[in-house]
């Protein structure tokens, strides 16, 4: 099986040109490693698989010790690798929309060669998506996730179970009535998940494993936080964006493994260093600007290079943010009660900071920040919005959040649009002018003018 | 002491020279040979005035086609020369709409200087290009479809945005037996409706000008207008205040280092057609 996957990486590696962005830390560099190795364990290990959404729910894969294999993770992976067309193109044959989400297309693509073929399509990167004994869907973020996972299931003829984390009203939240019911719905449906997983897995978890897990993610959530803000504010920047793009890896797809916890120390103080030794990412930062929401052009992740060339840097990224940091009460001892109420209390959390600057005050507990709260707190030059053909949940609101960044700022907003996977929708001709135009314009605001 | 502009957009070639004032300026094609050959249109305005090349202290390159120019001094994006350039023409000017040949932006300016800006994406609906199948559909010369639109008294409602559908709806509406003037009445208010939700984005303030090659088609300005609810304003010649912008830019420039006594940054100019393949 080894030499089979191994005969797949090398297939996979005629990228004909770089698109990939420079790494800054060291930390950003262990990420590939870290991703490849995911799958490769998948394929070869022999340990049960599952496909899942992501669901903030990885725990619980860790404590049962299976495989959790994200394909939204491995649909950017494909998209890095320039992989991904022939896997869009199968799943539009089938009829599947060019507007359905891409991390979708792939997904389906994939999986419909699959079963057109019996086996993992030979242009899949790092040996592909290892087979599924299970699937796991959720609607967190977005709507699309519960068909996409159903129709995996029925490509691959594997149990589905799909299971919700929701979020109440904003204005409601702090009701102790409301926050009881919402709380307890969501620990229903993690229990509902955890019997279906130990169904599949033929075997019971184990309380204090999973107890320990929960607790080792828990403090992996502290230091992705602070190491986040920390890259975020320091000046000149050692931890640009294309950077916690790749960071984030670990927290979203391995979240409660001690390999997840050890990087996020890492990151924190190898950020710190840089940040107390003045060591920036570029010789001479310009210009300081925030990724301001949408998901990255996984496909061109070089266009960051290309702006670093001119002196500018993302010094932070909105799109995928940590869960800022929640103390939960000594009382709460059961794991599952444990993950529900961090992901509770971080969700109202977030709320209250939005209706404290007066904003809507979404209540969500997925990782998109409003881009207003960072423009101060990491000394924003100018905000650049990604609009993606593909992705209805976080392109939705931009226009909203663009209004809101010029009336409390003042701040330039530049909107590029493409799609997250879906190279057809790029064009990198109309990126670089834009980014030129708008660093020109950045220019002349310093010089007094603008 | 003389400065160039010159702007390489998608459909025309424009270059401008200027000392005080513009004293030479020249439109040529663009085109997949003439792309190339820029230099000749560089001639062309040198001819104009009966001056060498060596003359020109500075050379600022716009448009799509700024890179290969080996003749320039400088690269500058057209959104920041075209706003220098309307507001040479212009100062009261908050607002820019400009419709090129494939691409219509929106750029708001302050005393010269960019703001913010917009541009449609990947898509002919809302730009020259537009127009130019519109009139192969309808058998027009493009300089014949503004004024004869103003003979419209029953506009025809093109409700399609994309240029392919658009041009099977002409067809249709020409079976239908519509008016010709009414037909390119709709048509001039697809564009400028598409043109005019885009800039919006921008928040429009005027007053706003209106150039490039779509500023000549009296009835897309009509419409716009309409949609705006106030009347716009449209230089002598729409498609130079790019070129016009860049030469000022290098007059700055130069100005600059003389005033500080630094060095003119200036690169080896080659006044010869540009080589994309080496």
């Amino acid at each position: 099986m080894k030499e089979r996957v191994e005969r797949k990486l090398e297939a996979v590696q005629e990228v004909p040109k770089k698109t990939s962005a420079r790494k800054w830390t060291e930390s950003a560099k262990k990420v590939r490693g870290l991703v490849a190795n995911m799958y490769l364990r998948a394929v070869t290990e022999g340990k049960p698989v599952a496909w899942v959404m992501f669901t903030l729910a990885n725990e619980l894969f860790v404590a049962l010790d299976a495989f959790p294999v994200y394909p939204e993770n491995y649909a950017a992976l494909c998209a890095t690798k320039r992989v991904g067309e022939p896997f869009i193109d199968r799943a539009e044959a089938d009829g599947f929309s060019n507007v359905t989400c891409s991390y979708a297309r792939i997904g389906l693509g994939y999986s419909a060669i699959w079963q057109e073929t019996g086996e993992i399509p030979l242009m899949a990167p790092d040996g592909g998506m290892g087979k599924p004994i299970m699937m796991v869907g959720s609607a967190l973020v977005c709507d699309t996730r519960y068909k996409w996972f159903q129709t995996f299931s029925r490509y691959l003829d594997v149990p589905y179970y799909a299971f919700d984390i929701v979020s109440p009203p904003a204005e409601t939240a702090h009701r102790p009535d409301v926050r009881e019911q919402y709380m307890k719905y969501n620990l229903e449906q993690l229990k509902g998940l955890l019997s279906f997983m130990e169904e599949r897995l033929e075997k019971k978890v184990d309380w204090d494993k999973l107890d320990e897990v929960v607790r080792r993610g828990e403090e992996t959530y502290r230091w992705w936080f602070d190491a986040y803000m920390l890259g975020g504010s320091a000046v000149p920047c050692p931890f640009p964006a294309e950077d916690s793009f790749r960071c984030f890896v670990p927290a979203f797809f391995m979240m409660g493994e001690v390999e997840a916890l050890e990087f996020y120390k890492d990151l924190y103080q190898e950020i710190k260093y840089k940040a107390d030794n003045k060591i920036g990412s570029i010789p001479e930062e310009k210009y300081r600007l925030l990724w301001g929401g949408g998901l990255p052009p996984w496909h061109t992740m070089g266009i960051m290079d290309y702006v670093e060339e001119r002196g500018a840097v993302f010094v932070f990224q909105a799109a995928y943010v940590p869960m800022p940091h929640v103390d939960i009460p000594d009382r709460i001892t059961n794991p599952l009660e444990r993950m529900v109420y961090s992901r509770y209390a971080s969700a109202i959390m977030r709320a209250e900071i939005d209706k404290k600057l007066g904003l809507f005050g979404a209540c969500n507990v997925i990782g998109h920040g409003n881009p207003v709260l960072f423009v101060d707190q990491f000394k924003i030059d100018g905000v650049v919005m990604h609009w993606l053909r593909s992705c209805r949940g976080t392109t939705i609101g931009q226009v909203y959040q663009k209004r809101l960044l010029e009336e409390r700022s003042d701040l330039p907003v530049l909107f590029l649009e493409s799609d997250m996977c879906d190279v057809r929708d790029y064009f990198e001709e109309d990126w670089k002018m834009k980014l030129n135009a708008f660093l020109e314009t950045l220019e002349a605001r310093k010089k007094g003018g603008g | 002491m003389y400065f160039a502009g010159v702007d390489i957009g998608s459909t025309m070639t424009k270059v401008v020279i200027m000392d005080e004032e513009v004293i030479s300026s020249i439109i040529g094609p663009t085109g997949p040979e003439h792309r190339r050959l820029a230099n000749r249109v560089m001639e062309d305005a040198l001819r104009q005035i009966g001056i060498p090349f060596d003359e020109i202290a500075y050379v600022v390159a716009t448009g799509y086609g700024r890179i290969n120019v080996p003749f320039a001094d400088k690269q500058i994006t057209e959104i920041t020369c075209h706003a220098k350039g309307v507001n040479s023409l212009f100062p009261t000017v908050r607002t820019a709409i400009d419709i090129g040949g494939q691409d219509a932006k929106g750029i708001k300016i302050v005393n010269g200087k960019v703001t913010g800006f917009i541009m449609n994406d990947k898509c002919a609906a809302g730009t020259g290009r537009f127009l130019e199948v519109m009139a192969e559909v309808l058998g027009l010369e493009l300089d014949q479809m503004g004024e004869l639109s103003m003979k419209s008294r029953n506009k025809v409602k093109i409700s399609s945005t994309c240029t392919v559908f658009a041009e099977q709806e002409v067809i249709s509406r020409i079976a239908d037996g519509a008016l010709l003037e009414d037909i390119l009445a709709g048509l001039h208010d697809a564009i400028a409706s598409r043109v005019y939700r885009m800039v919006q984005r921008l928040k429009i303030e005027r007053d706003v000008v209106v150039t490039g090659g779509v500023a000549k088609n009296t009835g897309v300005v009509k419409a716009l207008e309409n949609y705006l609810g106030f009347p716009v304003l449209v230089p002598e010649e729409p498609l130079l205040t790019g070129a016009i912008g860049a030469a000022l830019i290098g007059r700055e420039l130069t100005q600059k280092a003389l005033e500080s006594g630094q060095p003119i940054e200036t690169k080896v100019r080659r006044l010869e057609a540009a080589t994309f393949f080496k």
